[in-house]
């Protein structure tokens, strides 16, 4: 584990990462646990998405993700295997928040109000949101796990490298 | 400054844990369902409606049934799967019936528990459809001695009661008796009806908030 008394000598780039690590740890476990603990209302809301209509790979996606997105988060605080799982946070936010686009713009199509004006719950574990903010709040989210992805070692990381420390 | 091979020996590392972390996450995640008390169950169709129109036209009650004005309810076309709708004239005339007391007019909450407890209509049995083992072994009884069976959820896009209803119908219960009120706990509140809060006949009468 980096030694935190060694941060006195840390570059703002060490401490970025770390609040960045932090940030979505607390980001994937806030969110997770909201839908962890009612998996039945999160599977409506992806069932209203369309996009999967297989009923066990629907219930396979509520079922885990939740779960899923609180490993992750738990693994992100605690700086285990860090690179890969900032690989993995990219890889659930953008296609879910493609997914998000793609309901919203249907969801302006019906309605016709403009595209910042729509609001819904989009099954991210904090209820209904107004679509610009939920998107921009994303782009942060893969913007922070880019970064953190590409990093090399971090403060307080139990294990920031899974293999070859 | 690392030179190429380092970075392509990297990725590689980094990919490895990428595919380590997505399967122990997917493995501990699918225990983690299998543990909760609200998890799903996999193979389940949640989404399932019924298979064909039930044949109730407008008017017809169950013919098994003792004759009622009440057994008539249901003058609005039939729903996807074929179970009438019912609307708030007819859902009020049900619920100050006598005997719905006499547990021969049944109404059905098929909300999730939370929704359950913090108001549903007077004397509704709880039905949370995405775990029917929880209700069905005291709902299916009670349902197969009642003349009429009305089954609600929020209302508006809310799906839930036709759902609960298909479950119904898969237990025993004659489709026949089944009806849907399709206006729900918000048009039952936005008429200014109380709700129930707490477990089923706590006598904790509430006005909803519409």
């Amino acid at each position: 584990m980096s030694d935190p008394a060694s941060t006195t000598g840390t570059s703002w780039r060490d401490r970025f990462i770390l609040a960045a690590r932090w940030l979505l740890a607390a980001t994937f476990i806030y969110s997770g646990m909201a839908k962890a603990l009612q998996p039945a209302d999160f599977l409506k809301l992806i069932h209203e998405y369309d996009l999967v209509r297989a009923p066990l790979v629907l219930n396979l996606i509520a079922a885990t993700l939740p779960w899923f997105e609180v490993f992750c988060g738990l693994l992100l605080a605690a700086g285990v295997a860090v690179r890969g799982t900032a690989v993995v946070a990219i890889l659930m936010l953008v296609p879910f928040t493609g997914a998000v686009w793609q309901r919203a713009l249907e969801l302006q199509g019906v309605s016709g109000l403009a595209f910042c004006a729509i609001r819904f719950d989009c099954g991210c574990g904090t209820g209904e949101v107004a679509i610009c903010r939920k998107l921009a709040e994303n782009a942060g989210l893969i913007f922070l796990a880019t970064a953190v992805a590409f990093s090399r070692d971090s403060l307080w990381a139990v294990r920031h490298r899974l293999f070859r420390n | 400054m690392a030179n190429g091979s380092s970075w392509i020996d990297d990725l590689r590392w980094i990919a490895v844990e990428t595919a380590v972390v997505i399967m122990a996450g997917l493995g501990l995640s699918l225990f983690a369902n299998q543990i909760s008390p609200h998890g799903l169950v996999l193979q389940r169709d949640y989404f399932a409606l019924l298979p064909a129109p039930i044949a109730a036209g407008p008017g017809r009650a169950d013919s098994s049934g003792p004759e009622s004005g009440v057994g008539d309810l249901g003058s609005a076309p039939a729903s996807e799967g074929g179970l009438m709708e019912v609307g708030f004239d007819d859902v009020l005339a049900a619920h100050q019936d006598p005997r719905r007391e006499a547990e021969l007019i049944l109404f059905i909450d098929a909300r999730n528990e939370r929704a359950y407890q913090e108001g549903h209509l007077p004397g509704a049995w709880p039905f949370d459809r995405f775990y029917p083992e929880r209700h069905l072994p005291e709902v299916v009884p009670a349902c197969l001695g009642a003349e009429m069976i009305i089954v609600y959820c929020n209302g508006g896009d809310c799906e839930d009661s036709k759902f609960a209803a298909r479950l119904l119908v898969e237990a025993g219960v004659p489709a026949e008796r089944l009806r849907l009120y399709a206006g729900g706990i918000v048009e039952w509140t936005a008429q200014g009806q109380l709700l129930e809060a707490g477990a089923r006949h706590s006598g904790d009468l509430r006005p909803g908030t519409p």
